[in-house]
């Protein structure tokens, strides 16, 4: 009896440890983008992310983009990580005086997408000019 | 067969579609930025284009400059989810696109060929 007992407490503690986790079933997708732009250059960032649960099994996809023109550019993009994934794109134009610029980061989770876009404008003598945008979706717990 | 009978199949018919359309909904997005553009497929079971079930992850971004175009597409494995990025000419730009365990990505426009990444 004394070793029964504990060993049944041990049990009813493993048990939600033990429990199969399984992630909500469907599908949601979204996205987000921003442009920055003064005087001749630009600076433009997006991203897309997809997951779909279902019987068949788990998937998610995300695609990240970036460009800028302008007499000095930079742009960069990248996404990392497995079944959740993280995505990064950033863009920049600038001629010495004016800048734009702009980064998107996207998270791919095993339920939801989540993009955010920042985006700034800014020319000498004046304060910077900037916005955010977000899409996300998540699909409902059932 | 009597007419009893046809109604019941149809019937039968019906519920089995009802039952299969919320795995086959289809959810997308598509954004736009200046001269870049994405879009985002969920819940479609397409299969995947090329049989190249590697799990695909890039790109280089090393290599900005411009070119006529440049785009990438990621399926996963099962094909229920597919993004995809892509720009217009002009300037600097890059790309990049990634999926879970299983999935395509494929890149277009300069480069491809070196930029195709699939591991």
């Amino acid at each position: 009896m004394k070793i029964i007992l504990p060993l049944a407490f041990a049990l009813i503690l493993s048990g939600p440890a033990l429990a199969q986790q399984t992630s909500p079933q469907g599908s949601v997708t979204a996205g987000s983008g921003g442009t920055a732009a003064v005087g001749g250059n630009s600076a433009s960032t997006l991203g897309a992310g997809a997951v779909s649960n279902s019987p068949n099994g788990d998937a998610s996809a995300l695609g990240m983009g970036a460009s800028a023109a302008g007499d000095n550019t930079k742009t960069r993009a990248g996404v990392h990580g497995n079944n959740n994934l993280n995505g990064n794109a950033m863009a920049m134009a600038h001629d010495g005086g004016d800048m734009a610029k702009s980064h998107t980061v996207c998270h791919d989770r095993s339920d939801s997408v989540d993009c955010r876009t920042k985006t700034m404008a800014h020319e000498p003598g004046g304060p910077p000019v900037k916005s955010t945008s977000q899409g996300e979706a998540a699909i409902p717990q059932q | 067969m009597n007419m009893r009978t046809m109604k019941l199949r149809h019937a039968y018919l019906l519920l089995a579609c009802l039952a299969a359309s919320p795995a086959l909904a289809q959810v997308s997005a598509s954004v736009t930025a200046g001269s870049i553009g994405g879009t985002a497929q969920a819940g479609s079971h397409t299969p995947p284009n090329t049989p190249d079930d590697r799990v695909a992850r890039g790109p280089r971004t090393d290599d900005t400059r411009n070119c006529d175009s440049r785009g990438v597409r990621v399926q996963s494995g099962n094909g229920s989810a597919s993004a995809s990025a892509s720009a217009s000419p002009g300037g600097s730009s890059a790309v990049a696109g990634g999926g879970s365990p299983g999935a395509h990505t494929e890149f277009f426009g300069c480069d491809a060929d070196d930029k195709r990444s699939a591991r």
